[in-house]
């Protein structure tokens, strides 16, 4: 396995962690729209 | 010291518009009543306060459950301010409201919004008269505008005095002096003359709350309504009305003929009229979908699925991974998997983004609340109320928040069924699916999309005939009173960031969890059981375990093909899967290579009659989580969840079935066992709508266990 591929490789498992925490996180809390602290969150969609 | 500034008015009088002004923040708003459904806080950073949005009212005598969020608040919450926000164009009917704030004690400051439309009908209020009568301060504003922003913080620097009440007539200001001494020390002295005017009124909530106390006054209410000979509601609201036309007269000049027709009445003749309403609102709806799917939006798709695609990011992607010399497992993963699936769903972008401009827009202008009164005659028929069509409205957009508006229905009935039924309307996420069938099968025509609409809305409406039939569902729809707000022009800032948060939700959701999803789509997709590279698809992990299942879609048409099932299934997560599942097993980033056509390869697969049938079961069956935990908040119950999402997939099943077999049998005459069992589904089904008492054993059973 070459330079390139455990880079990319690493690239890839990372964009894909943030994508399930911030998947988990809307999930846990029901979506934004459903938040009653939205208005006071700055991370709001 | 922080300060709580509470935002209060009749619903459609601009609080929230306001509060975006005044907190910087973009919460939803829309030009209908009903867009708040819960306090919103946010901050005024000129005055370090605190500011609570609270949905609209129209007096302090609450009945849905979003009122009494306010009328609590303003009650037990204590805010140091309560800024009033009075519809300049229709004072009479805002100052109800303002009275009964008043007669609290909170320090009031009125916000008379829309002055910027009251001098464009060439009236005039005299601002500095109202606030000597009202006693408390008053400013002149435009929120969609931002006039007079500066002067209302500046006002709200100091904390305002204490408001005079409006005295009503003698006799009742005498009943409400005894009954404010006999609640004396009951109630706290700033609340004392609200609780004496509101028991006056018999308001239950506020008889409630004085228990054996109610006793002692009786006598005095009494004595008032013989006096009066009328209800003492009637009389406090009447004296009250009385109060508001001697204030309006001192102060409105206006040079409104009376009887004279607005522009907005005008309009309203003919898009509000028995007989056009309906036909315009399918040809608006027809226009839209003409727009955004086959012409405008469509091109757009074409060139980012075509040219952004096809010829710039994936070959872009892939020929540099692989001039890195990046493993070929690593580079079909990142190519075949996760920008196949998130550029399958991508593509639909510029459909998607059209759409929202043109439904924001069309919503800004008040056309959309124009809908909900045509749309009122057309449900109660079917044992609905207009209200449950402003959460169909949201549910376009998504259907959480769409099922969330449905608290704003008194009746627990009719809020139930609206909750049930609200995701039968195709929310953005769903438009994709409608744009890929109507781009396979049916030439981009804006019809498909059309069509979907109405069968959500038709589904709604036959669940109405159905669901109310059920036991625990039966009653009458509730009143629906819709106050129309009148035409307004769009802000075109306000209409593109409106759009854009849309799009931006949309691209993000694409970025995580459709990418995730397809990153396992393609693992599935890729591998067999012993973890070995599959050469053929059809051997694969997820083959298999659709090929499991997928006879139970056989009798739809599109069972044959596993693919279509894994699609379907995928979209409980989040209805966009289906595309980003389409985009991996179809091969997405090949094709996009090789320059064929997603849709090419799609519509070979099945009949259009069966692409039909699949997007409309995938429109009406279980929506997504997310949704389905909406509704279960809005339910009370996973038992009542259950039955809800059962019942929203039998009745997918049953009409994607008779679209199918019916389908094939009057185009290629094809007649087998499912055709006899999908016209005995249409005669149970009629038999269920015409009935009276289809499900009278159960109604039976339920009365034998309460015994």
């Amino acid at each position: 396995m070459n330079l390139a591929t455990i880079l990319v490789g690493l690239g890839v498992a990372a964009f894909l962690i943030a994508a399930a925490y911030f998947t988990i996180k809307d999930f846990r809390t029901g979506g934004c729209a459903s938040c009653k602290n939205r208005d006071k969150c700055s991370k709001k969609r | 010291m922080s300060i709580t500034v509470a935002l209060a008015g009749n619903p459609n009088s601009g609080k929230t518009t306001l509060f975006n002004r005044l907190t910087g923040s973009s919460q939803k708003v829309g030009n209908w009543p009903g867009v708040t459904i819960d306090r919103k806080e946010g901050e005024i950073k000129e005055l370090g306060a605190t500011v609570v949005d609270l949905p609209g009212i129209y007096s302090l005598s609450p009945y849905s459950p979003e009122e009494i969020v306010s009328r609590d608040y303003l009650l037990y919450d204590d805010p140091d301010v309560v800024v009033n926000i009075v519809d300049a164009t229709n004072m009479e009917r805002n100052l109800y409201l303002t009275t009964q704030i008043l007669d609290m004690g909170i320090p009031t400051v009125i916000a008379l919004n829309m002055m910027d439309e009251v001098e464009k009908q060439g009236s005039k209020i005299d601002i500095e008269e109202l606030s000597r009568i009202l006693g408390c301060k008053v400013v002149g504003i435009s929120a969609l505008k931002g006039d007079g922003m500066d002067e209302l913080i500046e006002t709200l620097k100091s904390v305002p005095e204490k408001p005079k009440p409006i005295r009503l007539a003698k006799a009742s200001e005498n009943t409400i002096g005894k009954i404010s001494k006999v609640l004396e020390g009951d109630v706290s002295e700033d609340k004392l003359r609200w609780f004496a005017v509101k028991v006056l009124e018999k308001d239950e909530l506020a008889i409630e709350r004085i228990g054996d106390l109610w006793n002692d006054v009786t006598g005095f209410i009494e004595e008032l309504e013989e006096a009066d000979d009328d209800e003492s509601d009637s009389i406090v609201a009447s004296e009250r009305y009385d109060a508001i036309g001697e204030i309006v007269s001192k102060v409105l000049v206006s040079n409104k003929v009376p009887g004279e027709l607005t522009v907005s009445d005008k309009i309203d003749k003919i898009v509000t009229s028995k007989w056009l309403g309906l036909p315009i609102f399918a040809g608006v709806m027809f226009v839209v979908y003409y727009i955004s799917i086959t012409t405008i939006g469509g091109w757009g798709t074409d060139w980012v699925n075509d040219v952004f695609f096809a010829e710039m990011v994936i070959p872009g992607v892939e020929s540099y991974l692989e001039s890195i010399d990046v493993a070929p497992l690593l580079v079909a993963f990142v190519v075949d998997g996760l920008l196949a699936g998130v550029g399958a769903v991508l593509g639909f972008l510029p459909q998607m983004a059209v759409l929202f401009l043109l439904l924001v827009i069309l919503e800004d202008t008040g056309y959309m609340a124009r809908i909900a009164f045509i749309m009122d005659r057309v449900f109660r028929r079917f044992g609905l109320s207009g209200k449950s069509f402003i959460p169909l409205l949201i549910g376009t957009g998504c259907g959480v928040p769409g099922i969330m508006a449905s608290r704003t229905i008194e009746s627990e009935r009719d809020r139930k069924i609206t909750a049930m039924t609200t995701t039968f309307v195709p929310c953005s996420a769903k438009l994709p699916i409608i744009a890929l069938i109507a781009g396979a099968w049916f030439d981009k025509s804006a019809l498909v999309a059309l069509a979907s609409y109405f069968i959500g809305i038709l589904a709604v409406l036959i669940s109405g005939i159905i669901l109310k039939k059920w036991p625990s569902l039966t009653g009458t729809p509730s009143e629906f009173i819709m106050e129309l707000p009148p035409y307004r022009t769009p802000g075109p800032v306000a209409v593109v960031k409106s759009a854009l948060e849309k799009v931006w939700s949309f691209v993000k959701k694409a970025g995580t969890f459709i990418m995730l999803a397809c990153g396992i789509i393609w693992f599935l997709s890729a591998f067999d059981w012993s973890l070995t590279l599959v050469d053929d698809i059809n051997d694969s992990i997820l083959a298999n375990l659709g090929n499991a299942v997928t006879w139970i879609f056989v009798p739809l048409g599109w069972g044959t093909e596993w693919q279509f099932t894994v699609g379907t299934i995928t979209g409980l997560l989040a209805k966009e899967n289906v595309i980003g599942t389409f985009g991996v097993l179809f091969g997405y980033a090949d094709i996009a290579e090789t320059g064929e056509d997603i849709w090419g390869i799609i519509s070979s697969m099945v009949t259009p009659v069966a692409g039909f049938s699949f997007l409309v079961f995938n429109l009406l069956c279980a929506p997504c989580f997310a949704a389905i935990g909406a509704m279960r908040r809005e339910l009370g119950s996973w038992k009542a969840t259950g039955a809800a999402v059962l019942y929203q997939t039998m009745l997918a099943y049953a009409v994607s079935m008779i679209i199918y077999q019916i389908g094939v049998l009057a185009i290629y005459g094809t007649f087998g066992l499912w055709t006899v069992i999908s016209f005995i589904t249409v005669a149970v089904m009629a038999y269920i709508l015409i009935s009276k008492d289809p499900f009278g054993q159960y109604r039976k059973r339920a009365t034998e266990v309460a015994i």
